[in-house]
């Protein structure tokens, strides 16, 4: 019969393993919302956190045939997105010195901006930004991510022992900043 | 589980939950990924055909195949590495070659928070949290000069990727100012080091960049300084010396160090008072002060014109030590 498939004897009752754009597909799908909200946590700024969500992404699929296996892109992304929110910050922090020293008046805030967070007064989160970037990290893995000490670990790449200390310092320096913040 | 503990769980939650994420913003999402994955390949394509152009001119040996041969989508990177083309920025290379003694001290990079402190004993220290001088600072390491080669070999580093050998050319244009050109290839991952060029100012040994410059004049109002604004690295009005503020709330320690960037004077601060005052106590551990010394300033405002100011009454200095201004300007947070 005419305009029949040259496929159809090709058939087979396996499932075809799922390609590579099927399972960065599925990624996205599973930890976009997660991992957009570690970066809101992290930034206070949702179109900032977008961009480092999509960042992390494209370098997913960048450095994909480097991945032990798919079951570690869970981690590199998470990896990836906090890398990123901590490049964020530091780039606000040497856009605010606009001058080599020199007095400037700082351009008026923009009151039509809509994606930082606002409704943060009082709010432990954006102390949790002001610290420093270990404490920081591993704060928003222990309570953002709510991962286990060993996980936390294991994504920052760094001793348990050290998990515990910064934890320990990074809740200690909260703790006397929201007393001392007025 | 404490109470700030509980504080966090809570406001996370408070934050996340605002975060609403629906299905037309995944599909939005995901269709911006597939074009800007798309834009990246395209636009490595045109890098490596202008790379294969470069190279035909450039060293007409190499063949073109070569270059050209990846794959899409799998690591972009050719095969064989083509030869290194000039740093645009290589013109910008004006002045003396620096000697050694000219490049040892402390410089900040222009438009930055990045301090780099070059020692007499080969060590080089980098760090863009106000902690270059406390043991956590980001990134420690060796230099050595060779003309006006200055190789870094970073052993110790906070960041992936920024250990290893990194190579700049160096120049003196003016007085108090260094500008490097970094000659081998960009570390991955290594923010303290992504930028191909540097123009940095010397502060300290002070250089005449900012001895007379008068931040006084720079606000009429002044706001009371707010304590989180303290810790990190100040620069006295005149120079001379460097005041490192490190946090533990209400109070912490300090160090001043002088012109040769070493250690002079170690205490606690602590604030607090209406009108608010600032008080550092040397401790044992001071080398030009003795302990109980007290450097109080009082009447503290704050003021930021692109990088913190802090202002107030000197009303007491115990150790006359020369650092005892009335105006800092913060250099690294």
């Amino acid at each position: 019969m005419q305009g029949s498939s040259a496929r159809a004897g090709q058939r087979s009752d396996t499932v075809a393993a799922p390609g590579h754009d099927e399972l960065v597909d599925a990624l996205f799908r599973r930890h976009y919302s997660s991992l957009l909200r570690l970066a809101v946590v992290m930034l206070g700024d949702r179109e900032a956190a977008e961009d480092a969500v999509q960042d992390a992404f494209v370098a997913l699929q960048r450095n994909w045939k480097r991945l032990r296996d798919p079951e570690s892109a869970e981690a590199y992304l998470r990896s990836a997105v906090l890398n990123r929110c901590r490049s964020w910050v530091r780039r606000q922090v040497t856009q605010r010195a606009a001058r080599p020293l020199r007095p400037v008046p700082d351009p008026p805030d923009n009151p039509a901006d809509t994606t930082v967070v606002r409704d943060e007064v009082g709010s432990v989160v954006a102390v949790m930004r002001t610290l420093a970037r270990r404490q920081r990290d591993v704060l928003a893995c222990r309570f953002v991510l709510e991962l286990s000490v060993g996980e936390t670990a294991r994504l920052l790449e760094i001793s348990e022992g050290s998990v515990k200390v910064h934890t320990h310092r990074g809740l200690k320096a909260l703790q006397q900043r929201i007393e001392v913040t007025p | 589980m404490t109470s700030v503990e509980e504080r966090l769980t809570r406001d996370i939650a408070a934050v996340t939950e605002g975060v609403v994420v629906t299905e037309t913003d995944l599909s939005e999402a995901r269709a911006a990924l597939d074009e800007r994955v798309a834009e990246r390949r395209r636009s490595t394509r045109r890098r490596a055909m202008v790379g294969a152009a470069l190279a035909a001119v450039v060293i007409p040996a190499v063949g073109i195949a070569t270059v050209l041969s990846f794959d899409e989508g799998a690591d972009t990177r050719p095969a064989d590495t083509p030869p290194s083309v000039s740093n645009p920025y290589e013109n910008l290379l004006s002045g003396r070659t620096p000697t050694a003694e000219q490049v040892e001290g402390v410089w900040r990079l222009d438009n930055d928070v990045l301090l780099v402190r070059f020692l007499p004993d080969g060590q080089v220290w980098i760090d863009a949290d106000g902690r270059l001088f406390s043991r956590d600072r980001a990134l420690a390491g060796n230099y050595e000069m060779d003309g006006d080669r200055i190789t870094l070999t970073v052993g110790q580093a906070a960041e992936e990727g920024c250990a290893g050998v990194h190579v700049l050319r160096a120049s003196l244009p003016d007085p108090g100012v260094m500008r490097t050109v970094r000659t081998s290839p960009a570390p991955g991952g290594c923010s303290l080091l992504a930028l191909d060029y540097w123009a940095l100012e010397k502060i300290l040994p002070t250089s005449p960049l900012y001895d007379d410059e008068d931040w006084r004049k720079a606000a009429r109002n002044w706001p009371a300084l707010a304590e989180a604004t303290l810790p990190g690295i100040w620069y006295p009005q005149g120079g001379g010396h460097l005041l490192a503020v490190s946090s533990t709330g209400s109070r912490g320690g300090y160090a001043v160090v002088d012109e040769s960037g070493e250690p002079v004077d170690r205490g606690q601060w602590s604030m607090g008072g209406s009108p608010a005052r600032l008080t550092l106590t040397s401790d044992s551990q001071s080398v030009a002060c003795q302990q109980g010394d007290q450097l109080v300033l009082t009447d503290l405002g704050q003021e930021d014109f692109g990088r913190p100011l802090l202002k107030g009454t000197v009303v007491r200095d115990d150790c006359q030590g020369g650092w005892a201004a009335d105006t800092f300007v913060n250099l690294s947070p």
